[in-house]
């Protein structure tokens, strides 16, 4: 056996062991901070138990929903036949309220896909790790997120209502802004400006739906951040709070307030078949 | 009080739990002592998923709402039904909708079967949805968690798909209908817009909904998407494995710098 001077080592080998204690070094370990032992329960029962629960009660009002309510089943399908609503289902609404105003490729296609890819992009914008785990991220946050809602709410609601029920010499909604005068033999119509219906399209279904969108959304943005000086994470909750606020508004005016072929309607006058689940 | 069982029983069940065969299934004994509920959690195929051990924050009903689980049941219940309706459903124009009435009326409970289909799927597109808002309210999207994000975000759409997918399957008027519109929001994808619509309804672009249609739908509906939606699900929570569970509040204690402000500490 070698002689060793223990004094130099910190941490003598055991001659006896393939292995050792090399070094201490100060850093965090995946525990530290974050409660502690004495803050963890084993999973067997405390997390199976919550498991077993949430199976049984959504298996069960499942259940009750499937004896008493029963799904529709219409007609049998015919492709040639005009029907009087066509609707997609509930959570695309939304996407078909916004094809009434927009050109379509915008609404069906352009407008979801960079909404998704906004959401995707989160995580990689809001790279503080400040208020994990905390709902909203505090009461201000949560002030900031109820604002961004009804913001959102609220301006989807005078949208639409604006686009359907603005009515001014012979046009509807933006369309109306773009209306002139033309007096023909003493008689004075009222047509629209644009010269072509491409003109149209880009000026009224492209340009001003996204110039629309845009300023909405960094008009939300810039206020809560200068006005209600907010950091990042909280800017976040604003802008995606009001993208939850536009799906359900736009989905629910999709579902209750629209009839035969998607016109504006009151809920109390929808003909049958119009709620499509 | 307890009720013991008698004598005999107990010797009964020693003699089963300790047989060979007994011992090759459960490999410990019953999980009322912390080894052996360390022991289940490994020996399971299923309970594997979990830890052995959790964080007391993560268990709180008011933190996840059990959503994401709910979820995941969802779509359980949504696999097993929907194979049971396989037995049943022919996809073809001329026989899927006779099929979905005869499943209404003359098979034991057909129709109970098809509700629990249709509304565990309407549920699940809803309980999916607001599982994203509870992540992104408390903020579990952040590093570690950002990719786990990003699958998610594909979660909720293969969810959509796959209950869109399904609409289309009794071949009625709601169904007809919805895959009109959703073929017209294909078709005017820029440039690419006519080849989506036929990929999407028919062999050739021109085609209209009808039996082309309703067999791709069949099939994406019942193979495809499931598969591609179980396989994300597991990574799913294999990464929350990996991103240590679920996220936590950061214990900080705030102590005064040298600038008067005030800094967070670790
Ligand atoms: C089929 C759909 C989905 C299923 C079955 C599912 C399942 C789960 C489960 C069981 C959990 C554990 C905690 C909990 O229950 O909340 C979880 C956590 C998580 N989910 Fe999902 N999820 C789905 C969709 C999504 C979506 C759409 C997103 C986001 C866009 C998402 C992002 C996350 C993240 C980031 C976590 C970790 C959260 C944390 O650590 O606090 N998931 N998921």
């Amino acid at each position: 056996m070698t002689t060793r001077d223990t004094r130099q080592e910190f941490f003598p080998k055991d001659p006896k062991k393939t292995y050792g204690l090399m070094e201490l070094m100060k850093g965090t370990a995946p525990l530290v901070g974050k409660g502690g032992p004495e803050d963890t329960f084993f999973s067997w029962p405390h997390l199976l138990i919550l498991e077993l629960l949430a199976m049984l009660g959504t298996t069960f009002v499942l259940i009750l929903l499937s004896i008493y309510v029963r799904a529709p089943l219409r007609e049998i399908a015919d492709p040639d036949k005009v029907q009087l609503v066509e609707k997609a289902p509930w959570y695309f609404l939304n996407i078909q309220e916004l094809l009434r105003h927009m050109n379509p490729a915008l609404a069906g296609v352009i407008i979801p896909n960079i909404a998704l890819g906004l959401v995707m992009a989160i995580p990689y914008i809001d790279r503080s790790n400040k208020d994990v785990g905390v709902w909203f991220a505090g009461t201000k946050g949560a002030k900031i997120a109820l604002f961004g809602f009804l913001y959102a709410s609220v301006m989807m609601v005078a949208l639409v209502v604006f686009n359907e029920k603005f009515h001014w010499h012979g046009g509807t909604g933006v369309n109306a802004l773009f209306m002139q005068a033309e007096t023909v033999k003493g008689i004075t119509t009222y047509v629209t400006r644009f010269p072509s219906a491409i003109a149209q399209d880009i000026v009224v279904g492209q340009a001003i739906p996204c110039a629309l969108i845009f300023f909405l959304s960094l008009m939300l943005g810039v206020g809560t951040w200068k006005i209600a000086k907010a950091n990042t994470r909280e800017i976040i909750i604003a802008l995606f709070s009001a993208f939850v606020a536009a799906y359900f508004v736009l989905m629910i005016i999709g579902i209750f307030f629209r009839g035969e072929s998607f016109s504006f309607i009151s809920p109390l006058n929808l003909p049958p078949g119009a709620i499509s689940f | 009080m307890i009720l013991k069982p008698p004598p005999i029983v107990e010797k009964m069940l020693g003699i089963v739990r300790s047989s060979t065969v007994w011992r090759s299934f459960w490999r410990q004994g019953y999980p009322s002592n912390d080894e052996n509920r360390a022991l289940i959690m490994f020996n399971s195929l299923f309970l594997h998923l979990h830890p052995v051990k959790v964080k007391g924050h993560t268990l709180k009903i008011t933190y996840t709402w059990g959503l994401g689980f709910i979820a995941f049941w969802l779509f359980v219940i949504l696999t097993i039904t929907g194979v049971v309706l396989m037995f049943f459903y022919v996809p073809s124009t001329t026989r899927a909708y006779q099929d979905i009435q005869a499943l209404e009326t003359t098979i034991p409970f057909g129709i109970v079967l098809r509700n629990m289909h249709r509304w565990a799927a309407h549920l699940m597109v809803l309980i999916v949805f607001l599982h994203m808002c509870r992540v992104f309210y408390t903020g579990g999207y952040k590093a570690p968690r950002e990719w786990n994000w990003v699958v998610g975000v594909n979660m909720l759409v293969l969810t959509s798909m796959l209950s869109f997918t399904g609409y289309l399957l009794p071949w009625d008027d709601l169904a007809i209908s919805a895959i009109k519109i959703g073929s017209q929001i294909a078709a005017v994808t820029p440039f690419i817009g006519q080849w989506v619509r036929g990929l999407m309804i028919g062999a050739t672009p021109t085609e209209e909904v009808g039996q082309n249609a309703l067999l791709r739908f069949y099939v994406l509906h019942v193979m495809i998407l499931p598969i591609v939606l179980y396989l994300l699900i597991f990574f799913h929570f294999w990464r929350i494995r990996k991103d240590g569970g679920l996220s936590l509040p950061e214990k900080t204690a705030e102590e005064p710098a040298d600038n008067g402000k005030k800094v967070l500490v670790n």
